[in-house]
């Protein structure tokens, strides 16, 4: 592990010493690294800070563009960038679950607030904490003990509670899709009812009745393009298709556009205007 | 990992151009901003460079590296004149989309019906389609601050927590009311997706919203969230890049914002020149894809009617090897 | 409303309805590749569902599970949602037993892994698969386990079968079907499943199961009636469910109209 980290670990910590020492010593590393480029950053005069910014974010946007555009050795299928944008992939992923505390602090501070208040309904702030505790509890008895009062636990909170509120709600779409439907579909004009005679089509041949419904229709031949499962496999294999591809072309235009913007610091409006 | 092939590269840096090219035109045509020369000046190296290499590289040209460099710098020199000629051409024209232009007659709504508003910002963590969410709940929470109009904020992501609250704070003080701006409505609730839909279906019942606003990547939650601003009475406005959830926004929302609709709000909200030029830049891409498409269409179908020519076959060059 | 809808959909599951299945073209793909699979590879099955869409994927995994495992094929098993780690384990179980198969020898359950780490692992492990998971989901060693043999890097690497409730396919084709040309069949929910018939058309999949009908087609292929092939009665009912409301619906709107006019 020396080795992968030379900064500073490599002359403090000792070898053979314990997992944690090293673990103390990389996050050791991060912070000082971390505070040097934030000193850093205080240094620049603030009119210089946008241009500072933008170049910084150039440079980290060119490292996967010109490792997406430099050729390839076709043995090993990576060029000269291609160890380096790994590594700053996880490196992100580290930055990112830096984040991880704050979702849990601001649930934690807005239902104590609500609880502490005596807000109407904080007995439903309440059971969050209940649940909370429960859950931790659980899950950290179960990792630490091979007990089966503490496997029963986790899997009572974990596949009874958590895994069946979770099927249930998806559950609800299917009522209220029925709703949505029943509302939304209407004959108002010509494309619409287009619109809805192709709904049919595919929605009988997606399940096993509309097979029934048209099976006296012959296999082979033209006729059987009638049958419900070949019209809707055709309306999903072509106009759905080009549709899709139509409207994924758009999308991802506007994606790119949106990602040339904020590559070279282009993008205007919301938080690329604020003041540093 | 997947490289990119020649003709991916070219593929991409044209389409990348055209949309840079209208930014630069745009710029140009403000006026008074360094940004316009210095993109101007870096799409003219890439101009000069990118098809020379292209050149360059293919076999069996004559004088290959001359006229790699002449090709070049003519495109360079045409590219600087269109951009300069700009400075004196029509403003940037993008029709009207109404799912954007509804944004402010939602918010009008809640705030004469004194009932606050909720903005959900999607699930996909921090990335493109959020941070398009994030700009359209800046003039969101910049008209709710106006008009004195609580807008809550449920976000299933950390980061996006931090950066909305910012926002909003920012929104807040850019009005003059900062202190209107309360912390307890930007909200994390859970990065589960069902544990956040049914978080969001909660709020919309308990405070009663009078506008829903759903932007950004949506899954399966996106016809709970829909509907229950449907049951609750909300006006809703949707936008969303993913395809799958546009049918569910389309039945049980007011307006939604289909497709690159999405991306071009920004520009639509702002009329900020970059981002104008951007859009119209995004068309040319588009049409330059279009033309690729029937080429090829049109090429691959005299070939399968069996002429021989050679060169009928070359969208096959575009296939990955 | 409501109760139509929930009554419509339990009297088939109870009563037990059957309706025939026809095979689609796409499912078909499905079956054959992994047929077409050497016996000498091995075969990665990706859990990127949980419990909301369990109905629709869990047949997708045990179909699949159940061919592999009767044409004596191996597989792994590699989950990106807890959820759905523990339900493919227990499918996994269930069957194997029903077979008279061996976990560790003819398959194995390399675990839960956070969906952060899908892009290090797209890099990773078609250099070397041993090395980018090290253990299974209980913590032995992968290198230590017979089902693991000879597996090294991506070449030996039959088939990849996604199953998934997010839709995460691009990935996989860019960074494992693109470079590599690994067989890559897709098991989507039926939402989702529509955007795949890109990926179907240009080669990119070999095959699509399209929720809980691809299971039930899938089962059908396999002479087998799991839960897809009896709940695809149930989908059948609810589907004349809710056509008979929409044409009710524009009755009412028509009459209504008419009325107004």
């Amino acid at each position: 592990m020396a080795s992968r980290f030379p900064i500073f670990t490599h002359w403090l910590i000792k070898p053979g010493a314990p997992w944690y020492a090293w673990l103390l010593g990389i996050i050791g590393d991060f912070l000082i690294i971390g505070g040097a480029v934030f000193l850093l950053l205080q240094l620049v005069p603030s009119r210089w800070r946008k241009g500072f910014i933008a170049v910084l974010t150039f440079a980290a946007g060119l490292i996967y563009s010109v490792e997406f555009f430099a050729p390839a050795d076709p043995k090993t299928n990576a060029n000269l960038l291609t160890g380096f944008v790994q590594q700053l992939g996880i490196a992100t992923n580290v930055v990112y679950s830096f984040a991880l505390g704050l979702g849990v602090y601001n649930l934690l501070r807005f239902h104590g607030l609500n609880v502490a208040r005596k807000r109407p309904g904080w007995h439903n702030n309440l059971a969050f904490f209940i649940a909370f505790a429960a859950m931790l509890f659980a899950g950290l008895w179960s990792q630490a003990s091979d007990a089966k009062a503490a496997k029963n636990l986790y899997d009572m909170l974990f596949e009874g509670i958590v895994a069946a509120l979770g099927a249930t709600m998806f559950s609800t779409i299917g009522f209220f899709i029925v709703s949505a439907a029943y509302r939304a579909f209407r004959i108002r004009s010509g494309e619409a009812t287009l619109m809805l005679a192709a709904a049919f089509v595919v929605m009988l041949g997606q399940v096993p009745i509309g097979a029934y419904l048209t099976s006296s229709l012959p296999t082979s031949g033209f006729w059987s393009n009638l049958r419900f499962e070949r019209f809707s496999y055709w309306i999903l294999n072509q106009p759905n298709m080009a549709a899709w591809r139509g409207m994924s072309f758009g999308i991802e235009i506007g994606a790119l556009a949106m990602a040339l913007r904020t590559w070279l610091s282009l993008e205007r409006g919301s938080f690329f205007e604020k003041e540093l | 990992m997947e490289h990119a092939t020649l003709p991916i590269a070219v593929l991409l840096a044209a389409l990348s151009f055209s949309i840079l090219y209208k930014i630069c035109q745009a710029l140009s045509q403000q006026g008074g901003d360094h940004r316009s020369l210095v993109l101007t000046i870096f799409l003219s190296a890439m101009l000069v460079v990118v098809p020379a290499l292209v050149i360059m590289a293919v076999p069996h040209v004559p004088h290959r590296r001359a006229l790699g460099v002449v090709v070049g710098l003519a495109l360079a020199g045409l590219f600087w004149y269109s951009v300069r000629r700009a400075r004196k051409g029509k403003p940037l024209y993008i029709r009207r989309i109404p799912g954007l232009s509804a944004i402010d007659e939602a918010v009008g709504r809640a705030t004469e019906m004194g009932r606050p508003m909720i903005f959900c910002p999607g699930l996909s963590g921090l990335s493109l389609p959020t941070l398009q969410a994030l700009s359209i709940l800046k003039h969101i929470t910049t008209i709710a601050a106006k008009y004195r109009t609580r807008i809550i904020v449920p976000v299933a992501d950390s980061v996006v927590y931090t950066i909305a609250e910012e926002i909003s704070k920012d929104a807040y003080a850019t009005e003059g009311v900062p202190e209107q701006f309360n912390p307890e409505d930007i909200r994390f609730l859970s990065d589960d997706q069902f544990a956040y839909a049914s978080g969001c279906v909660g709020i919309m019942n308990r405070e009663k919203i009078a506008s829903n606003f759903m932007f950004g990547y949506f899954f399966a939650e996106s016809l709970i969230l829909a509907e229950t601003g449907h049951q609750v009475g909300a006006m809703q406005v949707a936008g969303t890049p993913a395809i799958t959830q546009i049918p569910f926004f389309i039945t049980a929302a007011d307006y939604t914002i289909i497709g690159d609709e999405f991306y071009a709000a920004s520009a639509y909200l702002s009329r900020e020149p970059t981002l104008l030029g951007s859009l119209v830049g995004q068309d040319y891409a588009k049409a330059i894809l279009v033309l690729i498409i029937l080429a090829g269409a049109v090429t691959l179908s005299l070939a399968g009617l069996g002429l021989s020519w050679h060169w009928l076959h070359w969208p096959n060059w575009l296939k990955p090897a | 409303m409501y109760l139509l809808l929930a009554i419509v959909i339990a009297v088939p599951l109870i009563w037990r309805m059957e309706l025939p299945i026809i095979v689609s073209p796409a499912v078909r793909g499905v079956y054959k590749a992994v047929e077409k699979m050497p016996s000498d590879k091995l075969a990665i099955i990706i859990i990127y569902w949980g419990s909301g869409t369990t109905a629709e994927n869990r047949p997708q995994v045990e179909a699949l599970m159940r061919h592999l495992m009767m044409r004596g094929k191996r597989f792994a098993v590699l989950a990106f949602d807890p959820q759905g780690n523990e339900f493919s384990y227990q499918s996994g179980e269930q069957i194997a037993k029903e077979l008279g198969k061996t976990y560790g020898v003819d398959w194995v359950q390399w675990g839960y892994r956070p969906p952060a780490n899908l892009l290090p692992l797209l890099l990773s492990f078609p250099k070397d698969v041993i090395g980018a998971f090290q253990t299974d989901h209980k913590g032995k060693k992968l290198a230590d386990m017979p089902v693991m043999r000879g597996v090294k890097d991506i070449k030996d690497i039959g088939l990849l079968a996604d199953t998934t409730s997010v839709g995460e396919l691009d990935s996989w084709i860019a960074y494992v079907h693109g470079p590599y040309r690994t067989p890559i069949v897709y098991g989507p929910t039926a939402v989702i499943a529509p955007e795949a018939f890109n990926s179907l058309d240009a080669g990119q999949i070999t095959g699509l199961l399209a929720g809980m009908k691809g299971a039930a087609e899938y089962e059908h292929l396999l002479n087998e009636k799991g839960f897809a092939t009896r709940a695809a009665s149930a989908l059948s009912t609810s589907h004349v469910l809710i056509i008979v409301l929409i044409i009710l619906g524009n009755i009412g709107y028509i009459s209504s109209r008419r009325r107004a006019e």
